[in-house]
């Protein structure tokens, strides 16, 4: 076990030298921004995102930039790019949830209960790699008990081994189940935000069909299809229609 | 004793029954013949100790209007033989007006008091045609100081009343058309060709859709030349009012009336002419109230019209926090200045405005100033600036909305002095100033997020501990096989011994071999000194004999001496045993180990 440990270990820290980028980059697009040169700021820290980096605190940070230079669309776009690859950085949710607040559209927010609150913010803190984290943490707990109750010559005594059991497997296919769901949202790429000031949804790819509704800047919707340059949308209250593709940008490209 | 304390409870209840009784209703009319258009009034007094907390009673269906009720009470408290008596009497004094000629009553009015039903007896009260009312009535009116001493003209000749051309009162608003909420100054003037002893103002009557303010009531009655309609007239300014419309549409000026007496030339007594009396009404007059136009209202505006200028300025610039300074904003000009609220001060942090005192400076109705003084109370260290207070109004001669923007202030509050608070009633919770997005993160080194469930070893980890299921379930499923059945136990043990010490023998067995029976004797000595702890290399009688010692079972001990027999023939009689009796004797051998292998030590209670 201590070997396996090890092994985790080191296969983590491979990963992690393997990933190191020059901060110098990085350290003066920060300081750009402290500075309040918000344009050069993005304009260092758009040079790391070039070179295929995948960073929620990056993300973030971009997202502050577009905020500070009045770009709504693309601050909510990148607030949105960070919660997707780490959906539990505060910053990055209470910043996305201000910005919404700002956009001319009033976008749809859930407004749970006491229960519903928690059971959100529980979403939120199990980002993918926490609840891959607890899959396996479950796994080996299921596992460990199998085999106590396998190779523990209890006679009949067997009721309490047995109930952990059930509840170490209840954990694990509950983790499994959300673990589908995270993936399915990190891996989705559906989900889009407009990023010029306003866009008119048609009912059909073209400019010459019925008008539907009219969206503004920062709306964040999902793509349901794409045909020639023209996008199919559904807007979070279940409105549907056709605007160019060239105004959206989605959050996972 | 008993007697004497039910006489007492006697006496209680007696007393409680007289207190019970301490109230009474009773009624009144001030007149019982009153003319058909006549008020009278209708006194119910209830008194008793509980009076002020009894309802008012309720009238009952008659023929009279109702037209309004006045209450007052009384309390007076006597003592009388060291005995203290309060009493409370109520008053309610309705204003009744009769609904038609005859002989009426007023029926019983009753009330309810603890359960109990009080009335009044009915009263009856005869209608007329002509009016019966006291001559109180015109000293209710407004009297001038410059009234003649024909003070009661009625001890006179009753004088005849006429309207005359030669007298009369014009009330003129300064406006015909106004916009509603706008001011609008009427002036009544009362012109003469006679010459006027005394004026009482009567009553001014009013009409709906107006507010009405008097500004100027004239206390001499100082003539003036006049001219009205191109005729020359003695006239005199009575009363200017203030009317500010609430409704739009046409709206009509409060008639004013009023008598007046004036000397008839020649005849009369003592050669003055006989006082005529006057009753003058002034003329009515409408004025067309507009709505304020929807279009471009501010969204600020408080209802000021007419044309104003604002001002502000504060006392100090700088000061200790917990010090306060002094806000004021004048806005003056003309319009309706006491009409229109305030407008809203912008919330400021840290900065209370408490509640401003409000000034209203008039002028002749309305020009004047709006005094608006703000005490505010710096409640932290810090610059702050005073916004400029925008305030619209409504310009009546443009036409048009107009948004004034007082100056701003900016004031500087330093650090105060630290004082000790008292309780947490001062406490207050900390609010929010501003909203904003949080900093940057400061991370150095932004690495790529890959999920760990694209690392592969995340999945081989997975694997590995899915794999090892069916391996462990086997491994203990013949655990539990070990542990459930002794017979499969005990011949595992034996193969595992066989294996060990034995092998070569069973190689041989296999092939029927007779070098099985050396074999076979050699591993069993080796095995059985293994089990009896005794040095390797022993003859087959000394091992017996170590046996015998230890008490082992008899037929156990047969069984091998037997076998070790068969062991020593063989090895001199090679080629003396068929294939099946060395198979025999090979199931004999496993017997023993098996045998052995079971027993148990001594100190297990066995005999090894």
């Amino acid at each position: 076990m201590r070997r396996i440990s090890l092994l985790i270990l080191f296969t983590l820290m491979m990963a992690m030298a393997f990933c190191v980028v020059k901060p110098t980059i990085a350290q003066q697009a920060n300081e750009a921004y402290t500075k309040k040169q918000f344009s050069q700021a993005l304009e260092l820290y758009g040079k790391i995102e070039s070179q295929g980096i995948q960073n929620a605190d990056l993300y973030y940070n971009m997202g502050n930039c577009y905020y500070r230079l009045q770009k709504l669309g693309y601050a909510i776009l990148y607030y949105k790019k960070a919660l997707r690859l780490d959906s539990s950085h505060s910053s990055a949710r209470k910043n996305l949830q201000l910005s919404l607040t700002l956009t001319r559209d009033q976008q749809y927010q859930v407004q749970g209960g006491f229960i519903g609150n928690v059971i959100m913010r529980l979403m939120d803190f199990l980002t993918l790699n926490r609840v891959a984290i607890l899959i396996l943490l479950f796994l080996v707990l299921s596992v460990g008990a199998l085999y106590y109750i396998w190779f523990s010559h209890m006679d009949g005594e067997r009721h309490l081994p047995v109930f952990i059991l059930i509840i170490l497997l209840f954990f694990l296919f509950m983790f499994i189940a959300i673990g589908f769901v995270k993936y399915h949202q990190f891996a989705g790429h559906k989900a889009a935000v407009l990023v010029v000031p306003s866009e008119v949804g048609y009912s059909g790819p073209g400019s010459d069909f019925t008008r539907v509704f009219t969206i503004h800047e920062g709306m964040i919707y999902t793509i349901e299809k794409e045909e020639d340059a023209w996008s199919q949308i559904k807007l979070p209250n279940g409105l549907g229609g056709w605007i160019p593709a060239s105004s959206s940008i989605r959050v996972n490209p | 004793m008993k007697k004497a304390s039910l006489f007492l409870l006697f006496m209680i209840c007696i007393a409680a029954w007289l207190n019970a009784q301490d109230v009474s209703i009773s009624a009144n009319v001030d007149r019982t013949t009153v003319g058909q258009s006549d008020e009278f009034s209708l006194m119910v007094t209830i008194s008793g100790k509980d009076a002020d907390r009894i309802q008012a009673p309720q009238l009952p269906k008659m023929e009279f209007v109702n037209l309004g009720v006045t209450t007052s009470s009384q309390s007076s408290i006597s003592i009388v033989n060291g005995v203290m008596n309060s009493s409370v009497s109520k008053t309610y004094r309705y204003s009744l007006s009769p609904k038609r000629m005859g002989t009426t009553t007023i029926p019983p009015i009753s009330m309810t008091y603890k359960g109990r039903t009080y009335q009044t007896v009915p009263i009856k009260i005869q209608v007329v045609k002509q009016s019966t009312a006291p001559r109180q009535q015109s000293r209710q009116q407004q009297q001038f100081p410059f009234s003649s001493f024909f003070d009661e003209p009625d001890e006179y000749n009753t004088p005849q009343q006429s309207y005359s051309d030669a007298t009369f009162i014009v009330g003129t608003p300064s406006k015909t058309k106004v916009f509603k909420g706008e001011p609008v100054l009427v002036s009544y003037r009362l012109y003469t060709t006679q010459r006027l002893n005394a004026l009482n103002l009567g009553d001014i009557k009013d009409y709906p859709g107006y507010g009405k303010e008097q500004v100027y009531t004239a206390s001499k009655l100082n003539l003036e030349k006049a001219k009205y309609n191109g005729k020359t007239y003695e006239s005199i300014l009575l009363q200017t009012i203030v009317l500010t419309p609430n409704k739009t549409g046409i709206i009509t000026i409060p008639t004013m009336s009023a008598t007046a007496e004036a000397q008839r030339n020649g005849g009369g007594f003592w050669g003055f002419g006989i006082p005529e009396r006057l009753n003058i009404q002034s003329k009515s007059a409408n004025i067309r109230v507009l709505p304020l136009p929807e279009q471009g209202k501010p969204s600020n505006f408080t209802g000021a019209i007419g044309h104003y200028s604002i001002n502000s300025s504060i006392d100090k610039t700088q000061i200790k926090a917990g010090e306060s300074f002094v806000y004021t904003i004048v806005i003056s000009g003309a319009g309706n200045i006491s009409q229109f609220t305030i407008p809203p001060m912008p919330e400021i942090q840290n900065l209370r405005f408490m509640t401003p005192e409000v000034n209203n400076q008039v002028k002749n109705g309305v020009e004047g100033t709006k005094i608006i003084k703000y005490l505010v109370l710096a409640q932290e260290k810090g610059n702050y600036e005073i916004p400029p207070m925008s305030f619209s109004y409504f310009d009546n001669k443009t036409g048009q909305y107009i948004t004034l923007q007082s100056p701003s202030h900016s004031i500087q509050v330093l650090e105060g002095d630290s004082y000790p608070m008292q309780t947490g009633i001062l406490q207050t919770a900390v609010k929010q100033e501003n909203r904003d997005i949080d900093f940057i993160s400061n991370n150095r080194n932004f690495r790529n997020h890959v999920p760990i469930s694209k690392h592969a070893w995340y999945w081989l980890l997975v694997i590995l501990i899915l794999l090892s299921l069916p391996v462990g379930y086997r491994w203990s499923s013949e655990q539990e096989k070990l542990s459930l059945n002794p017979e499969y136990s005990r011949s595992k043990l034996a193969d595992k011994i066989l294996s060990r010490y034995l092998k070569q023998a069973t190689v041989y067995s296999s092939m029927a071999n007779p070098l099985f029976y050396s074999a076979a004797q050699n591993g069993l000595i080796r095995f059985i000194s293994d089990k009896l702890r005794i040095a390797k290399g022993s003859s087959t009688e000394e091992l017996l004999t170590q046996l015998k010692e230890k008490v082992c079972p008899a037929d156990l001990l047969h069984t091998l001496e037997s076998f070790f027999t068969r062991c020593n023939e063989a090895r001199f009689m090679p080629g003396g045993y068929t294939d099946q009796q060395i198979r025999d004797d090979y199931q004999v051998l496993r017997d023993i180990v098996t045998e052995i292998s079971r027993s148990r030590r001594k100190r297990q209670g066995g005999w090894l």
